[in-house]
C-alpha cells in the first residue's frame, strides 16, 4: 500500500519534474501568457488554468492506455511524437498568434466565420484552454520523452495503471505553468487597478500573447529542425 | 652460372632447388594468409556500446554521444584494440537502421550496451539513467564506464 503511495506521488513529481525542465519553456511561455491574460476576473484564469490541465491530463491519460495496452507499440508512438510534433505545434502557435493580432482575417464563409474564429481565440474560452493543453501535452522533447516513455511508463506497467498514473503525470506537467499564470495574472490585475488601466492592460495583454506565440511558434518550428538548441 | 649450363646433375639440383624454393614460398603464403584470417574472426566474446540518435539532435543530445564517446576513448582504449569492446553511434532513423527499434526498444536517445557471447547476444541494458545525469559529466560518465564494466567483467 505504502509503495502506491509512493508511486502516485513519484508520477506527480515527474510531471512537475518535466514542466520544469528548460525543453518546454517555450511552449510553458505560451501557455502561461494564454491563461494569464483573462486577468479580469479570477475566475477567468482559474477556468483557462483548469481546462488547460485538464486538456493536458486527458491526453497522457489517452496515450498512457495506448501504451499500456499495447506495450510493443511505445517505440513507435514515442519516436513518431518526437519528429512529427515540434513541426506541427510551431506553425500553429504562429498562426493562433497571428489571429490573436488580428492581422489576418479569414473569409472562408464570409464575417461569420472569422468573427467566430477571432472572438473565441480572443477570449481564450475554456475550449481554447483544453485545446492547447492537449496539443502541449503531445510535444515530447528528448528529455521529456525519456521521462514519460521510460520511467512514468514502466511506473504505469508495475500499477497496471491505465488512468491513474498518467493522469497524475498530466496534473503536474500543468502544475507550474498555473502557478505563474496565477501569479503574473493577479499581479497584472492589482497594477490595473492600481493605475486604473486595467482596459488598457487587457488591450495590452491580448497583443502581448500573440507576439509570444507567434516567437515561440517560429522558435520551436527552428528546434524542431535542428536549426536552433 | 655458365657451368650450371653445361652440366645435367646440376641443372637437376638447380631446378629441384627452384621448385622447392617456389614450394616454400606457396607455403609462406599460404601460412601467412591463415594468420590473418585468424587475426580478423571476431573476439568470441564482446561488449558493444550503441548510441542510438535521431537525425535532429538537441544539444543534450549531442553532449550525451560526445560524453560517451570521451569514456570509451579514455577509459576503454585498451580494450577497443583487444576488440573486447566496440562502439557505434547509430541514426535509428535510417531505414537500414528501423529494426534496432523493435529490437532494443527504442524511445529516444539512448545508450544501449549488449553483451555478446560465442558470437550471439546474450543479454543487453538500457542505461536509461543518462537523461538524469547528463546535467553532471563526471556523473554520467561514471555510469556510463560502471555499466560497460559490468558487461566486460562478467
Amino acid at each position: 500500500m505504502d509503495s502506491y503511495f509512493f508511486d502516485l506521488g513519484f508520477a506527480l513529481w515527474l510531471g512537475i519534474l518535466t514542466s520544469l525542465s528548460p525543453c518546454p519553456m517555450a511552449t510553458n511561455i505560451a501557455a502561461i501568457s494564454f491563461i494569464g491574460r483573462q486577468f479580469q476576473t479570477q475566475r477567468s484564469v482559474f477556468g483557462a488554468g483548469i481546462f488547460y490541465m485538464v486538456g493536458r491530463t486527458l491526453t497522457y491519460i489517452i496515450l498512457g492506455a495506448i501504451l499500456v495496452t499495447s506495450t510493443q507499440s511505445v517505440p513507435f508512438v514515442a519516436m513518431f511524437l518526437q519528429k512529427y510534433m515540434l513541426k506541427i505545434i510551431g506553425p500553429v502557435l504562429v498562426v493562433v498568434g497571428i489571429i490573436l493580432l488580428g492581422i489576418i482575417k479569414f473569409s472562408f464563409q464570409g464575417g461569420g466565420f472569422n468573427e467566430n474564429v477571432q472572438k473565441r481565440l480572443a477570449t481564450a474560452g475554456w475550449t481554447g484552454s483544453l485545446s492547447l493543453g492537449m496539443l502541449f501535452a503531445l510535444s515530447f522533447c528528448p528529455p521529456a520523452a525519456a521521462i514519460f516513455f521510460g520511467s512514468l511508463f514502466s511506473l504505469a506497467l508495475k500499477q497496471s495503471s491505465k488512468f491513474i498514473i498518467p493522469a497524475l503525470y498530466g496534473i503536474g506537467t500543468a502544475l507550474p505553468v498555473l502557478v505563474f499564470a496565477f501569479v503574473i495574472a493577479f499581479s497584472t490585475n492589482r497594477l490595473g487597478v492600481l493605475f486604473n488601466r486595467l482596459s488598457t492592460f487587457e488591450k495590452w495583454a491580448r497583443k502581448i500573447t500573440a507576439i509570444i506565440f507567434i516567437v515561440a511558434g517560429i522558435y520551436v518550428s527552428l528546434k524542431s529542425f535542428g536549426l536552433v538548441y | 652460372m655458365f657451368y650450371l649450363l653445361g652440366h645435367p646433375l646440376r641443372n637437376l639440383f638447380l631446378s629441384l632447388f627452384c621448385v622447392g624454393f617456389i614450394f616454400l614460398g606457396f607455403a609462406d603464403t599460404t601460412n601467412s594468409s591463415q594468420t590473418d584470417k585468424n587475426s580478423k574472426i571476431k573476439p568470441v566474446n564482446l561488449v558493444k556500446v550503441y548510441y542510438f540518435h535521431t537525425t535532429y539532435r538537441c544539444r543534450t543530445c549531442t553532449l550525451m554521444q560526445q560524453y560517451t564517446e570521451e569514456v570509451i576513448e579514455v577509459d576503454f582504449a585498451d580494450a577497443i584494440k583487444a576488440g573486447d569492446v566496440q562502439f557505434e553511434v547509430v541514426n535509428v532513423e535510417l531505414k537500414e537502421n528501423n529494426d534496432y527499434i523493435k529490437k532494443y526498444n527504442i524511445y529516444t536517445k539512448m545508450v544501449i550496451v549488449s553483451k555478446l557471447t560465442d558470437g550471439k547476444e546474450k543479454e543487453w541494458k538500457n542505461l536509461d539513467k543518462i537523461w538524469d545525469l547528463v546535467k553532471n559529466p563526471e556523473e554520467f560518465k561514471s555510469y556510463i564506464r560502471e555499466g560497460i564494466e559490468e558487461y566486460l567483467n562478467s
